[in-house]
């Protein structure tokens, strides 16, 4: 019986305050709450709580037969700590269902997987587990890196670190021409097995259900269902941002009907929902796979060329990477926990400067004008953290 | 008994009114011989560009019944930086947008200032953006500039009056050279404000740094462009297109303009401030002398987006409107 797999990504950033050379600002003081307050509250009323009660809904209806993943960044239960009590509520009640399995990743969503030295990257990752243990009591079993990105050596790390599994994207740079629908083991991790993307089948929902231009619109439960019966494989990995439902897609597009309806027309198909732990135990690996340069499920490229494309965003990984023995030597928890803050990959993202078409997504995300004003505030907090640290 | 003269309240100093009279005159004949002139019975069109033209072009489309169009480059408002704009100039101005069959704007901001302060209706307008002259580009020269090279200097390139907003420039230099003292502030064009401007920087004690050159040749600005400039700011107080802020873009100059700036608009790799925000100003000129990684960046970006300003695009689009104009074709 073929598998269906969805996970989602929770992720707020702790976006930045303006910050102009003559701003005297320190610390946690870098970051916006005002602003992230609001972005939070607006998508949390319009995505997260109609999303996690349609999910508990669903689980309901179908009697433990629906299941789905997620992964909670650290950031996100701390925002949702300061903003919104009771949506942590219902993703306890979710856990306790167990129908939905929940994921590890660095608390910060940051990038510091790609450091040549891993031991940030390490204690990003246990600061995840305490949060999820301490908030939702829950020991992930499987590990997705920021925006999916794997190469080689975050492999090795997250396979001596114990987990069962990891997940990455399904792209042709790493598959040539065989398919993302099975499970695969890592030439560098022994051991440690990998679920794929089908980005084509994911990105139907994120990014083109309601594209009006899209030859397949209006796409329904029905037809999707029917195109998920029809691919061959083990299992289907249908992963996305969380934010497709009623924020990336308003609600007004008819996303949460679309999935209301589809667990009905998967099962109709004989096919059952799996989560990414039950497709591990149930799947041995079909074939290895070999990951030289890291991958993303970003932009065209599926590289980590979105954070670290152009020199700005080079600049600023390098430096932020290199503070760390002069941060941990300040023994200051709470600049700690600002500098590890401003590792998050989104304030790279915003500082993109990347061709138009991808240029519009990158825009879409940022809160910035452009990628510029975006670098220019960006690097006055690191020049003022930098300043903190003498 | 005598009776003082009433106080000069006019941008224009009193000798420039002189030499002013003598040009609306010069103006006003030019147009009068245009009309009688023009003896032509196959024309199409009759194309204006700006107030001193267009009294003749609405001369002779009344007498000939020949579909007009009206280019506005610059307005009375721009030029007067909305101080004290001179009526009669507005006027025949407004009358020239309500003769035209089309007005071609130079930017959608020249557009709306059309549409608000003229009442020339939106759909008359049609904005068609300038070109830059691809003929200053020296491909090679612009690979041996050196982004990380440290030499600390900001442009001003214009002529120095209200429009243009030079004291802008110097506030913000003020500011900058409070963290980056190395800092030099070039200031390259002649106009009504250069006294007041060296007296502004001499004031605020930065005169050491701020370095006016006058006008000087076009192939030396562009030297400067290529060779020492790090930095180039327009603060306009209301600019309907700026074509220097192209040919800065062009040979790889990191670009300020003011969000009053017509080209601004379309621009995406340019940094844009408001221009009496001289704060915002200052913390963008501080983060690029600083960062090689920004101005590199952002420079050769530019380099890029402006060659996409051709003359060709611009005579296109003006083939366009004419072809709007003219009946049965």
């Amino acid at each position: 019986m073929k598998g269906i797999c969805f996970y989602f990504e929770v992720h707020q950033p702790f976006r930045l305050k303006r910050s102009r050379v003559f701003d005297k600002v320190e610390g946690m003081e870098y970051f916006d709450n005002q602003k992230n307050k609001a972005v939070f509250t607006r998508i949390a009323e319009k995505c997260y709580h109609p999303a996690n009660e349609l999910f508990l809904k669903l689980i309901e209806r179908y009697g433990k037969r629906f299941k789905i993943a997620y992964s909670l960044t650290g950031t996100f239960i701390e925002q949702c700590r300061m903003f919104d009590e009771k949506l942590l509520d219902s993703f306890r009640e979710l856990a306790k269902t167990g129908c939905v399995e929940f994921l590890e990743e660095t608390y910060y969503h940051s990038l510091a997987g790609l450091y040549e030295e891993q031991s940030e990257f390490k204690e990003q990752i246990q600061e995840h587990r305490r949060i999820m243990k301490e908030e939702i009591n829950y020991e992930p079993k499987v590990f997705v890196n920021t925006e999916l990105i794997l190469d080689n050596r975050i492999a090795g790390t997250i396979m001596n670190m114990g987990y069962k599994g990891v997940i990455t994207e399904g792209t042709e740079k790493i598959l040539g021409d065989r398919s993302p629908n099975y499970i695969y083991g890592m030439k560098a991790a022994p051991g440690l097995n990998a679920l794929l993307k089908n980005y084509k089948l994911s990105d139907d929902i994120a990014f083109r259900f309601s594209n009006y231009r899209w030859i397949e619109y209006p796409l329904f439960a029905d037809k999707y269902a029917g195109w998920l019966a029809q691919t061959p494989g083990d299992v289907l990995n249908i992963f996305m941002d969380y934010e497709t439902f009623g924020e990336h897609q308003w609600k007004e597009t008819g996303i949460f009907q679309f999935m209301d309806h589809l667990p009905e027309e998967i099962f109709k198909h004989s096919m059952e929902f799996l989560t990414p732990s039950e497709v591990l135990d149930k799947y041995p690996p079909s074939d290895l796979i070999d990951i030289p340069f890291a991958i993303s499920w970003a932009d065209m490229e599926r590289d980590v060329s979105a954070w670290l494309d152009n020199k700005m965003q080079q600049y600023a990984f390098n430096t932020l990477r290199d503070m760390r023995p002069y941060v941990l030597k300040k023994n200051n928890p709470e600049l700690l926990h600002a500098w590890r803050l401003l590792q998050a990959s989104d304030h790279y993202y915003y500082c993109s400067t990347k061709g138009l078409a991808d240029g519009d997504i990158h825009k879409y995300f940022s809160p910035y004008e452009n990628p510029y004003d975006a670098f220019i505030n960006y690097s006055n907090i690191i020049h003022n953290l930098t300043s903190l640290l003498r | 008994m005598f009776s003082l003269p009433a106080p000069d309240i006019s941008p224009y100093s009193s000798v420039k009114e002189f030499i002013l009279k003598d040009f609306y005159r010069a103006v006003y004949e030019y147009n009068q011989r245009v009309v009688d002139c023009f003896e032509s019975t196959d024309a199409d069109i009759i194309h204006c560009h700006d107030w001193i033209t267009i009294n003749a072009g609405m001369d002779l489309k009344r007498r000939h019944g020949i579909p007009l169009i009206f280019t506005v480059h610059s307005t009375e408002y721009d030029r007067s930086a909305f101080f004290m704009p001179q009526k009669w100039v507005v006027d025949i101005e407004k009358r020239g947008m309500s003769a035209a069959d089309k007005i071609i704007a130079v930017s959608r901001w020249t557009k709306k200032i059309l549409n608000e302060y003229y009442d020339a209706p939106e759909e008359k307008i049609v904005p068609v953006y300038n070109g830059v002259n691809l003929a200053i580009l020296d491909e090679k020269r612009l690979e041996k500039k050196g982004y990380d090279k440290i030499s600390k200097t900001v442009l001003f390139f214009g002529r120095l009056t209200r429009q243009k907003g030079p004291e802008f420039f110097i506030r913000m230099a003020k500011k900058v050279l409070e963290y980056e003292n190395d800092a030099i502030f070039l200031v390259i064009g002649k106009g009504d404000m250069m006294p007041e401007l060296i007296k502004q920087a001499i004031e605020c004690g930065i005169a050491d740094h701020v370095k006016f050159t006058g006008l000087i040749p076009d192939d030396e600005v562009i030297d400067i462009l290529y060779d020492a400039a790090n930095i180039y700011v327009l603060p306009s107080v209301s600019e309907p297109f700026g074509i220097s802020v192209l040919e800065a873009m062009l040979l790889g100059v990191p670009t300020i303009v003011s969000r009053s700036t017509g080209v601004g608009e379309s621009l995406r790799n340019v940094l844009r401030v408001e221009y009496w925000d001289t704060d915002e100003m200052a913390d963008k000129v501080i983060a690029l002398l600083r960062r090689a990684e920004l101005r590199e960046t952002l420079g050769k970006n530019s380099s890029a987006e402006a060659r996409t300003f051709t003359w060709e695009r611009c005579g296109r689009d003006t083939e366009y409107v004419y072809r709007s104009v003219v009946k049965g074709d």
